[in-house]
């Protein structure tokens, strides 16, 4: 009896490591930021595009503009492509097909991000300079090789939802003469749709979120791009590229870019969870 | 020393899921070495009283017992009662056989090792409870193939059989034969019958003839109480209370 | 207009558009699949993989990243597996569905989230900084643990979920206690979906990069202790590529690491499918 309650208190310990993990990340990253954003102020920090930290200017407003739109470029391009597949594998394909193309869908999830970013320096950059204009190096190509990698975020968690529609469903409307396009149109997506939006938020995060391949094809040159050709510099990359020779406040600055970023996913994450708790 | 003359005696037990009564203000007793049936139609409450007398209704959420539950000279029904030995006391062999996904030999092992019987034991607990439950020579040769490969019939005598390998005082049956061929039916009852030699049974069925076939006496449940309780033999021959009349004679149910 | 097209019309254009947009999606992968053994497997030679880089990694193999790579991933997958598991015991074993559950969920949900680079922020300020345990191997070890906590605590959660619950009613009815009955029937049950959660703990970890980066540092020698640096085969591939110090040699580092990912990822879903055929 005794042994029984011993063992229950080591599995709660054990299963308090990850929301005390996240408290600790959460203190530890505010803990080093939030001094100079005090010092700054937090209105200068976020809005003022003026970023020379050994000069003492910490503004991130360009950053936190490029990281959105590299966001925005990589949702236009994944989610179509993402949802295609979702629609593709949960509805119009047998069973056979599905089975072996899951699988492999899967397997982008698993191909390292730098590996991502090196096959954008080697192939894509060189296309959009020689085709489009501009150095190549681009919010395009940023977005570009994000909307590849959310990829598997958007089709696993679609399929979840589309395969949680039940099938009374479906064979009601097609007994009422409807295609399957129309059934999935019509019935299968609208049921789906709160699953699809946490998909969506949730490779919005990933996109955010990602550092490397970010680093690798963005150029990231610190201002505001007028064109889509143009470098930009998110919020990853900058503590990514500044973290090794920064010392003091320019470290600081890294830990507040830090915070922002982490609140920007965290709004992310609670809103998908909020909104596939509502289902 | 044991003034108690009944195995199992029940007083004013009552039964809750939630808001649902699953059992209205049950008094019964149990004699030692008897077969008792329990019969009803389904969702009357046999099933649940089963699961009160080793108290796996533990493991549901949300219920709550009224009453008491004697077993022998003990409440199994207070909180410091130890449930782990009184499972190890009252066995109980669920309607679906369900072998867990080892071998044979390992299936009617694991239970009494864990509970601390010696190893030079094992063996002969296991023959002799494979014997009780009449599958010994089917699968004497075989002792080491997943359990899983198994008959349905074959599975339910392996079940019995692991029950019995814990020595019990109580067996508990839910449902034993449903599903099954009318052989290995025969075969399970004439096991029972074996058994009772050295068993207090307690069978849950809602198959009539069988509970007439199988059992000593019988109590009828409708409706989350008892109808009516009396030797089997009068109960089916002349019962008391008209809703027994039509439920044994096919009525409802 | 569209709507006026016949639904049938209408239904073979949508069909064509989306496996059209499915075929482009099969495509990249098996361009990037493709391009990177083309390019990179011919590279791999024995020797690529038994000596150490000399040069920067401009000649030389990649065997001292090998190590390193090898020795964070051991002691993260140490660390996080005794502690996803044993959440998702907790979880599926201990409890009701309450604020406790939900408080622990919410947790590993909230860290799966977090982006690497604040991994990687928080284990410098923290173990490489705070701690002083420098930029080394359990520096990153220990920040690559919390980085796969979330994965191991979900599959295995899943995994113990699918074991039939009347396995566990029949253990109980027999008079094993609830340790036993875990131990003995339920963890064995779930183990290929447990070992699934560790195969793909080490496949993301094969992988990182930005974590590493700034916790274990980018030292070639081979580490020797937990408290020297290490630079992972990923992250000797990104310097590599980054600084073009040696386009064969990033290919052929490139093709060996996506390789054994994907290989850890395919058995990883394998075991997991049998698993849940098995019990379904």
């Amino acid at each position: 009896m005794d042994k029984g309650k011993f063992v229950e208190r080591v599995l709660f310990l054990l299963a308090l490591s990850s929301i005390s993990s996240l408290v600790i990340i959460t203190i530890f990253i505010f803990e080093e930021g939030l001094p100079l954003i005090m010092h700054t102020g937090l209105k200068d920090f976020i809005f003022s595009t003026h970023w020379a930290p050994t000069k003492g200017f910490f503004g991130i407003g360009a950053m936190i503009v490029s990281s959105l739109l590299v966001t925005l470029g990589a949702m236009v391009l994944g989610v179509p492509l993402g949802l295609a597949c979702a629609i593709v594998l949960a509805e119009f394909c047998s069973e056979r097909v599905r089975r072996l193309l899951k699988p492999t869908l899967e397997l982008l999830a698993g191909i390292p991000s730098v590996v991502y970013g090196f096959l954008g320096v080697i192939w894509l950059v060189p296309l959009i300079r020689d085709h489009l204009g501009g150095p190549g190096l681009s919010l395009l190509a940023a977005s570009v090789i994000l909307g590849i990698m959310i990829l598997p975020t958007v089709i696993s968690i679609s399929i979840d939802a589309l395969t949680a529609v039940p099938d009374v469903y479906r064979d009601g409307s097609i007994a009422l003469g409807a295609t399957e396009w129309q059934t999935v149109r019509r019935v299968v997506l609208p049921a789906a749709s709160s699953g699809i939006i946490t998909a969506v938020i949730l490779g919005m995060g990933r996109a955010i979120g990602e550092t490397m391949a970010v680093i690798m094809v963005a150029g990231n040159a610190i201002k505001l791009p007028s064109s889509v050709l143009e470098p930009v510099r998110t919020l990853t990359s900058n503590i990514a590229l500044e973290l090794g020779y920064a010392a003091g406040r320019h470290r600081e600055a890294l830990f507040a870019t830090g915070i922002v970023l982490f609140v920007i996913i965290m709004v992310l994450n609670l809103s998908a969870t909020l909104i596939a708790r509502r289902r | 020393m044991n003034t108690e003359p009944n195995k199992i005696r029940l007083e004013h037990l009552s039964f809750f899921y939630k808001d649902f009564q699953a059992l209205n203000d049950i008094n019964l007793e149990i004699r030692p070495q008897e077969i008792f049936g329990l019969m009803g139609p389904s969702k009357s409450g046999k099933s649940t009283l089963l699961t009160v007398l080793n108290r796996m209704c533990d493991l549901i959420p949300r219920v709550r017992v009224e009453g008491k539950v004697w077993l022998d000279n003990e409440d199994i029904l207070a909180p410091d009662c130890d449930v782990v030995n009184l499972r190890r006391r009252v066995g109980l062999v669920l309607s679906k056989p369900m072998p867990l996904p080892r071998s044979i030999r390992e299936n009617l092992v694991l239970a009494p090792r864990l509970a601390g019987r010696p190893h030079q034991e094992l063996e002969e607990l296991m023959e002799k409870s494979l014997q009780a439950a009449q599958i010994w020579e089917e699968v004497k040769d075989r002792l080491h193939d997943s359990a899983l490969k198994l008959s349905g019939g074959q599975q339910q005598r392996l079940c019995l059989a692991r029950t019995l390998a814990m020595e019990p005082e109580v067996v508990l049956l839910d449902e034993p034969t449903s599903g099954l061929d009318p052989i290995s039916t025969a075969k399970i009852e004439q096991t029972l019958f074996e058994l009772k030699k050295n068993y207090t049974i307690i069978l849950v069925s809602n198959n009539t003839k069988q509970i007439a076939r199988a059992t000593d006496r019988v109590a009828f449940l409708l409706m989350s109480q008892i109808v009516e309780i009396g030797d089997t033999h009068r109960v089916f021959t002349v019962p008391k209370d008209k809703r027994t009349d039509d439920y044994i004679s096919g009525r409802f149910g | 207009m569209a709507w006026r097209l016949h639904p049938r019309i209408t239904q073979v254009v949508a069909k064509t558009i989306l496996w059209a947009f499915t075929g482009l999606t099969l495509l990249i992968l098996v361009f990037i699949i493709v391009n990177i053994s083309v390019k990179g497997l011919p590279q791999v030679t024995l020797s690529f993989l038994s000596q150490d880089p000399t040069d920067m990694g401009r000649h030389g193999g990649i065997f001292s990243t090998i190590i390193a790579t090898v020795y964070l991933t051991l002691l993260a997958i140490a660390l996080a597996s005794p502690l996803g598991v044993g959440t998702a015991i907790y979880l599926t074993e201990y409890t009701r569905e309450g604020w406790a559950t939900r408080i622990i969920r919410f947790g590993a949900e909230c860290l799966a989230g977090v982006p690497s680079i604040i991994l990687g922020l928080f284990g410098f300020v923290l173990f490489v900084m705070k701690l002083g345990f420098g930029w080394s191997i359990i520096s990153g070890g220990l920040t690559l643990a919390i980085m796969v906590l979330p994965i191991i605590i979900r599959t295995a959660e899943e995994a113990i979920k699918a074991v039939p619950q009347e396995y566990r009613q029949v253990c109980y009815s027999l008079g094993m206690s609830q340790w036993q009955t875990i131990t003995r029937i339920v963890l064995p049950s779930a183990l290929p979906g447990i070992t699934t959660g560790i195969m793909l703990s080490v496949g993301r970890s094969l992988g990182e990069t930005a974590v590493l980066l700034f916790t274990a540092g980018a030292a070639l020698r081979t580490p020797t202790s937990l408290f020297d640096s290490g630079r992972t085969m990923a992250v000797h591939f990104y310097i590599l590529a980054r600084e073009g110090i040696s386009m064969p040699n990033a290919y052929g580092t490139a093709a060996i690491l996506m390789f054994s990912i994907l290989l850890i990822n395919l058995v990883a879903y394998g075991l997991m499918q049998r698993m849940m055929r098995r019990f379904s």
